[in-house]
């Protein structure tokens, strides 16, 4: 049973100014939406160029079509030859791959430094917190270089970059998840015969599951829409979001179908938004990240 | 790192093979793409490319010559960029994030629609920036909502925002703080979910205010979180680049530091701005940085602990 929020009147004013305030903004966010369903169901690309000329984008189509979703799908073919379902395969490959090897890898390196004593241990952490503190600049050529010796652009292998876990604020994060799990734990397992990797892999990562999936979700969704590096490393295999940016950027010259690249906009929102409002409450409430130290 | 379970035993094989085979990839990526990276990067700064067809170079300090004189030539553009770099780090840390702190107070204090308001907030961080970006230009430019509302007020707009040296910056930083409201929510949520309520309790009945509450009660108990928030941010002063690539590609006195050596990258920096440049440019702004993260993180105070 939900319970009534006991507020004094001064209270009640601040929150009724905010929640105005607020409300506007929400609003705001949501015209978004709304100004991009009426441009992707415009009857046609020249009714798009009619209605910029005339001011009337943000109105609603008297030839009203849900066709260009299925435009959409031809639409976007770059010079390449990726169509729209391979950049949606390209997005899906690149933000499952990057965030199973980054979170798996980042959680097993933090768990060893947070609850091992060993020679170098020291070192590791406090590499890590320098890394953080020290912001490299300019380092962008010399990565692109490194990349292509390896030759890992333009091609799958590019995952392997997301194996340098050590550094970034989900260190702190695992650090405060793995900190927070008594060490009792591995103790009695320890006395049950188990062995370090039964320990890590049966007891403690189980446990730290549901926050991982959380990081997993954000972090999926922060790969799906990457477009900079994309455009930089991984040009000939874009990714969805990279694919829109350089449609949109073709038809400033080139001239295209507006409403079924909105269409197409449209479509690439919706895995993001849907992952996200499934799983909206754990990602709001289970990450808790502690403060640097050092 | 105090208060840690720590597995003391004087010799374990056992042990160290797990520790060997937990931490050996990630040393020896970061190995290869943190050190081996920034060495070279640290040595391209003090190459000069004799562009002979052959990739040859000469070693000398003309990358950092070239990149000091621009510092004392107000023609040049690198000003600009700093100028830029600064304005969207304050943009960041005096406003996006108290902002922030503040909708997400409202919202943990459980506002009415706050489920709601919490979604909403954070669509624009969730969705592709290619996608919101576009929406807010088609908004703003020929032929949008906002051409069509002013004119029927009779005012007359600017027929670009965006490709207009005079609107451009302005543009950007509207679309970065309404956009970016929600980018700290799960880190600023979480941190005030995990307050004790008691603590919460016993500032009501000592008849703490909503303002009181959050500067007094909340912010020193997130204060862990807050402070690193900041300190990232200091950290970004030039190596953030914004969505600058999807407006205007920094092209309309909208460019930074950052996105400089990302045009640089591209290929797209202009004559006689080469890689080696680039790096130089990066090692002066990395010197420079330094201080204000340490000045930063001294202010704040951070302490794993406090």
């Amino acid at each position: 049973m939900r319970q009534k929020i006991k507020r004094t009147k001064g209270e009640r004013i601040i929150f009724s100014i905010v929640f105005v305030i607020l409300a506007i903004y929400v609003t705001f966010i949501l015209y978004h939406f709304y100004l991009l369903l009426q441009l992707a169901t415009k009857g046609s690309a020249v009714e798009y160029d009619q209605a910029v000329l005339t001011d009337t984008l943000g109105t609603w189509s008297k030839n009203f079509t849900l066709k260009n979703f299925i435009y959409a799908f031809d639409a976007f073919t770059d010079d390449y030859g990726n169509t729209f379902l391979g950049m949606t395969f390209n997005s899906v490959w690149f933000a499952i791959g990057s965030q199973t090897i980054f979170l798996f890898l980042q959680s097993s390196a933090t768990y060893v430094v947070c609850k091992y004593k060993f020679k170098g241990r020291m070192l590791i952490y406090n590499l890590i917190l320098l890394r953080m503190l020290i912001p490299i600049v300019g380092t962008l050529p010399a990565t692109y270089r490194a990349y292509d010796m390896l030759g890992i652009l333009n091609s799958p292998l590019i995952l392997v970059t997301a194996t340098d876990v050590l550094g970034g604020s989900g260190f702190l994060i695992f650090y405060s998840f793995y900190k927070a799990i008594s060490w009792e734990y591995a103790e009695s397992a320890f006395i049950d015969g188990a062995n370090h990797f039964d320990v890590y892999l049966k007891i403690m990562f189980p446990m730290t599951l549901p926050s991982i999936s959380v990081l997993f979700i954000s972090g999926f969704i922060g790969h799906w829409n990457e477009y900079m590096n994309i455009s930089l490393f991984l040009p000939e295999l874009p990714t969805l979001s990279y694919g829109l940016y350089m449609y949109e950027q073709n038809m400033q010259y080139a001239g295209g179908n507006m409403p079924a690249y909105f269409a197409g906009v449209f479509i690439a929102a919706i895995p993001p938004i849907t992952l996200f409002i499934i799983f909206q409450n754990s990602i709001m409430q289970k990450i808790h990240m502690g403060g640097l130290k050092g | 790192m105090e208060n840690t379970n720590i597995v003391k035993k004087k010799i374990d094989v056992g042990q160290t093979i797990f520790i060997i085979a937990m931490l050996i990839i990630p040393i020896i990526s970061f190995l290869f793409f943190y050190v081996y990276i920034n060495i070279n990067s640290f040595l391209m700064a003090f190459q000069i490319p004799l562009y002979d067809g052959l990739g040859g170079v000469r070693w000398g300090f003309d990358n950092f010559e070239k990149i000091i004189s621009q510092f004392f030539n107000t023609e040049e553009d690198l000003l600009l960029y700093i100028r830029n770099g600064v304005i969207f780090y304050c943009q960041d840390t005096f406003i996006s994030m108290p902002l922030s702190l503040i909708i997400c107070y409202f919202i943990y204090k459980k506002i009415a629609c706050f489920k709601a308001f919490r979604v909403i907030i954070y669509l624009p961080i969730i969705i592709p920036g290619t996608v919101f970006v576009t929406l807010y230009k088609t908004m703003i430019e020929a032929g949008g909502p906002y051409q069509m509302l002013c004119g029927k007020f009779g005012v007359e707009p600017p027929t670009t925002f965006i490709f207009n040296e005079q609107y451009a910056l302005k543009t950007i930083l509207i679309y970065v703080i309404y956009s970016g409201l929600g980018g700290r929510f799960i880190l600023f949520g979480g941190a005030m979910n995990a307050i004790e309520p008691s603590i919460i309790e016993a500032a009501k009945l000592d008849g703490a205010g909503p303002f009181r509450e959050l500067i007094s009660i909340i912010l020193p108990c997130i204060w862990p979180t807050f402070a690193t928030m900041v300190l990232l941010s200091s950290t970004g002063l030039f190596t953030a680049s914004g969505p600058l690539l999807l407006f205007d590609k920094g092209d309309y006195g909208t460019c930074t530091i950052s996105y400089w050596i990302y045009k640089v990258t591209t290929g797209d920096g202009g004559a006689g701005e080469s890689y080696e440049l680039a790096a130089a440019t990066g090692m002066i702004f990395t010197i420079l940085t330094l201080p204000i993260v340490f000045i930063t993180k001294s202010l704040t105070k951070i302490t794993e602990d406090n």
